[in-house]
């Protein structure tokens, strides 16, 4: 309905329901590898996948999601793998939130606008006509990726059709790997945009290459959370992956009835309430000061 | 061989075999079924039948544990005057995972306190929990008596509310509640215990999240305030199916459960992508 994977949603999510933080960010790492395996596996087929930048990417998340997954495993001996889980979403999802509604309000303003100056124009404000493609310009793509122009290791990727020092892509990687490890998220939500606006990837190209990078990570993470913090629950993993392929089926055809920015207003207001959610969590007192701590205890 | 010869012969040959019988001068043992509780994937729960028979005139209380595990707890404090994050951790020993009482009367009316106490019986779960202890963790700061104590009683008090411990606070129900004329019907919220003309039932309901192991049945017979007669029976908990060979590779072979879970969610994400080809492209 969105076009996110949904990951920075479904974490969050498990742990209201009850699901222990540690259990639900290794889980929703396992069932990303199966979601991203189909989208990766259509995208290739499609021709939308830079394998060089892919394998560069995948580079830095294998040495992040390996960083990520023992800080998972000290903040879980210390006993506050859940308090910096739920720190880490306030500020992601903070950040992530408000920019999704920022952008969704002035989309909303300036098709106001547009179709207020078009109405005057209509009624004989001829002036006013240069405005309406003033108002309806497209956003132009953030400088940042000039910056990396004088880095070394500069790389020529064919199918992005971008030249950048393999620095960028490496480092983007990596940071994503230790977000993805304790976040148990794919990191979509970062590493596409990122892609788009900073290095000047194209949209299919950017969401091709992030899925075929993400199944190795998430594939990774799954890996080492079940080796190392025994925190995947396979049952639960397919049950998600099955419930999120039925939900897209139904989100795929609520969203068809929907503008663009009413869909990301509606994602951005979603996004903050979690985000409010898990703020209040560490900031309000506890019902109860001692608990089970994460990782002890536990049904079957 | 005369009548009178075989009729001797039968009765010394009752009188020496009746030492070994469990009917002579005490009461039978304590049969529960099922002997061992499967866990699968379907587990919502289980009820348990116990029964046994009291002696004569005698009301009987039945006590089951689970055995002891050891639980980490952790103690949130405030951290900077803004977060509330764990500032403490311990591990408590000796608790069992389950606990539960039932009596066919009240056990107020047939034990004193402190009797209650020494056979672990007692509604506060005092007994109970002067075989448990609490320490700090290795490296952290040892725990005073006073802060053990607190640890303990937290973990008595989250296992009360999520019905892991029935204590016997109210698993007699009284006459004006329903109970059968006579104090001979006794219910607790894990289970009901029913004694008639000396033989007691018991139906134990298990919770979703019942723990795994050996859980161990003692049935005390008591008459005029004193414990006359004591019997025990074990039963297990055990997963099965799916579930035992998910748990088992999980905690015994890590890297295969990591390498299946990844093959199963692989497996499923491509099914999907294959069923909803359309909306993948």
């Amino acid at each position: 309905m969105t076009g996110v994977g949904g990951g920075f949603i479904m974490t969050p999510l498990l742990m209201m329901i009850g699901v222990p933080s540690a259990a639900a960010v290794g889980t929703d790492n396992t069932q990303i590898a199966g979601t991203a395996s189909s989208g990766a596996l259509a995208h290739w087929r499609l021709g939308n996948v830079d394998v060089k930048l892919g394998l560069t990417i995948l580079a830095g998340s294998f040495i992040g999601g390996t960083i990520g997954v023992q800080i998972v495993s000290v903040l879980r001996s210390l006993g506050n793998f859940d308090f910096w889980v739920r720190i880490t979403y306030v500020v992601v999802l903070g950040t992530v939130g408000s920019l999704m509604l920022r952008e969704s309000v002035q989309t909303w303003i300036t098709s106001f606008r547009s179709r207020t100056i078009a109405s005057l124009v209509a009624e004989g404000y001829e002036e006013l006509r240069g405005k309406v493609h003033e108002v309806s310009a497209p956003p132009v793509a953030l400088p940042v990726g000039r910056l990396t122009a004088h880095w070394p290791l500069q790389m020529e990727f064919k199918r992005a059709k971008i030249r950048a020092s393999a620095l960028f892509p490496f480092g983007l990687g990596l940071a994503v790997g230790i977000l993805a490890a304790i976040m148990g998220v794919g990191g979509g939500f970062i590493m596409v945009p990122t892609m788009i606006y900073i290095l000047g990837v194209p949209t299919h190209v950017a969401v091709g290459t992030d899925l075929f990078q993400m199944v190795f990570t998430a594939a990774n993470l799954g890996f080492q959370q079940a080796v190392f913090n025994r925190n995947v629950d396979v049952v639960l993993a397919v049950l998600l992956l099955v419930g999120a392929a039925v939900g897209a089926q139904v989100g795929a055809r609520l969203g068809q009835r929907l503008a663009g920015h009413q869909l990301r207003t509606f994602l951005g207001t979603i996004v903050l309430i979690v985000m409010v959610k898990m703020l209040l969590d560490i900031v309000l007192p506890p019902g109860s000061l001692i608990g089970i701590a994460t990782g002890g205890g536990g049904g079957h | 061989m005369g009548k009178l010869h075989r009729a001797c012969l039968v009765l010394l040959l009752a009188l020496l075999l009746a030492p070994t019988l469990p009917c002579f001068g005490q009461a039978p043992g304590v049969t529960v079924s099922p002997q061992t509780v499967l866990v699968d994937v379907n587990f919502v729960g289980a009820d348990v039948a116990i029964s046994g028979v009291a002696p004569a005139g005698a009301q009987a209380i039945v006590k089951v544990t689970a055995a002891p595990v050891t639980v980490k707890l952790a103690k949130k404090g405030p951290v900077l005057g803004l977060f509330w994050m764990t500032t403490e951790q311990a591990l408590v020993e000796g608790m069992p995972a389950y606990f539960a009482v039932f009596s066919s009367q009240s056990v107020d009316g047939l034990l004193s306190p402190d009797e209650q106490v020494r056979l672990a019986l007692d509604s506060n779960c005092v007994g109970l929990m002067s075989n448990a202890h609490a320490q700090a963790p290795s490296g952290s700061a040892a725990l005073t008596p006073a802060e053990a104590r607190v640890y303990v009683e937290s973990l008595r008090d989250m296992y009360i509310k999520t019905a892991k411990y029935v204590p016997c606070q109210s698993c007699h129900r009284s006459q004006a509640q329903g109970g059968a004329p006579g104090g001979m019907t006794g219910t607790a919220s894990g289970g009901s215990l029913a004694l008639d003309e000396g033989r007691w039932q018991l139906r134990l309901r298990l919770p979703t999240d019942a723990p795994l192991g050996q859980y161990q049945v003692t049935a005390y017979y008591v008459q005029a305030g004193t414990v006359v007669d004591t019997r025990e029976a074990n039963f297990d908990v055990q997963k099965t199916g799916l579930v035992a060979m998910l748990g088992s590779l999980a905690t015994d072979s890590a890297p295969v459960y990591a390498v299946l879970s990844l093959g199963v969610v692989m497996l499923v994400g491509l099914g999907i992508g294959a069923v909803f080809p359309k909306a993948r492209h």
